[in-house]
């Protein structure tokens, strides 16, 4: 029931938006934009530069692509973080191609240099989360940025709580792998 | 027995674990980009109101000039000044409107008999007229003969204005005369 009231809602939100109605468009945004924001901000690592960016063109894609968001096939919200993710892996993708493996790119950097370790290790975990499969990525997110307990992600996914704690601990692992490759 | 694996120690929890960033900080983001996806709706419904100005022009263009080719061209008037008495002629529409208000040869015939003072000149301007307009040779004999029986010795002899017809006429008339007088 909560569902269909959403989809209605959403679907409403839609048609107003593509008819050009701006006040709804602000409702919507208003509405999307923190939840948004957070999960590019944690899938970034804390990169605030790159969060900003791929934060806008998610949102220029959006809106631009209205027409083809259907509320019956998911949230608006999910909607938004499908195109970030995609945004954030062609990112990494390009990054890979034009400078070769990321671990380079800082490679004389010395521990002293603490700010440009710290970017490092930001810049590894987005790489890392972004390599995930979409189940993983799932529940890491669920785990860490919304704070969920594995009760709670059970409960929600319809799972046990052993098949989803089996699930994030191969998430962690492949998180691990993503994250160093080398080892 | 069915037996998970051990949870490992969340080893990735520093990594995931995300910071918030305080409102005030993302508020600057916020309204950019706002600013600049409303920019794009506000460019669509421009763009869509146009495309609607120009289906709405096209189909007024497209409407007048249908009506403009099937419209027929105006039709000639030809006013056709009815003597009394004098028989209904079928006029062709063609017929260029005559500068003068002159009546038919039809009329002329009918003027030649209501007005004998006038008889060879009605006979003689209806006979004209059959041969130049009507091409009708058979009615201009007629004319002519009646013009040539109500004249006199004078109106024999050929003048330079008479047409071909009415030269033979007068030529066969004079011929009839000079051998009536010699038998």
């Amino acid at each position: 029931m909560q569902s269909d009231e959403r989809v209605w809602r959403e679907a409403g939100l839609r048609s107003a938006v593509l008819a050009g109605d701006e006040r709804a468009w602000r409702a919507w945004y208003d509405e999307a934009f923190p939840g948004l924001f957070a999960y590019v901000h944690w899938r970034c690592a804390g990169l605030r530069d790159l969060t900003d960016e791929i934060v806008q063109e998610t949102w220029l894609t959006a809106v631009s692509r209205m027409r083809t968001f259907d509320p019956r096939q998911g949230s608006f919200a999910n909607w938004l973080r499908g195109i970030a993710a995609n945004r954030l892996r062609n990112y990494w993708r390009e990054r890979h191609h034009r400078n070769g493996r990321l671990s380079d790119e800082h490679a004389i950097a010395t521990p002293a240099d603490a700010g440009i370790v710290k970017q490092e290790q930001a810049q590894r975990i987005a790489r890392a989360l972004a390599l995930l499969p979409e189940r993983h990525e799932a529940v890491l997110r669920a785990k860490y940025l919304d704070g969920r307990s594995i009760a709670e992600i059970a409960e929600e996914w319809g799972d046990s709580p052993k098949a989803v704690e089996s699930l994030l601990t191969r998430a962690r692992q492949a998180f691990r792998e993503a994250y160093q490759p080398d080892e | 027995m069915n037996e998970q694996p051990p949870l490992e120690p969340d080893t990735v929890t520093p990594w995931l674990g995300v910071s918030r960033l305080p409102e005030a900080e993302v508020g600057v983001l916020r309204q950019a980009v706002f600013d600049r996806t409303t920019r794009v709706l506000r460019r669509r419904r421009w763009l869509r109101r146009g495309a609607v100005a120009l289906a709405l022009c096209a189909c007024y263009i497209a409407g007048a000039a249908t009506v403009h080719l099937l419209t027929p061209p105006p039709s000639v008037v030809t006013v056709v000044v009815k003597e009394p008495g004098a028989p209904a002629l079928p006029v062709p529409n063609v017929a260029p409107p005559r500068p003068e208000e002159e009546p038919t040869a039809v009329a002329m015939e009918w003027d030649a008999l209501d007005h004998p003072e006038k008889k060879v000149e009605s006979y003689r301007r209806a006979g004209d007229r059959y041969l130049t307009e009507s091409n009708d040779v058979q009615a201009a004999v007629r004319c002519y003969k009646q013009m040539l029986d109500a004249g006199t010795e004078q109106d024999l002899v050929i003048a330079p204005d008479d047409n071909w017809l009415l030269m033979a006429l007068k030529e066969a008339r004079q011929k009839e005369k000079f051998d009536a007088k010699r038998n």
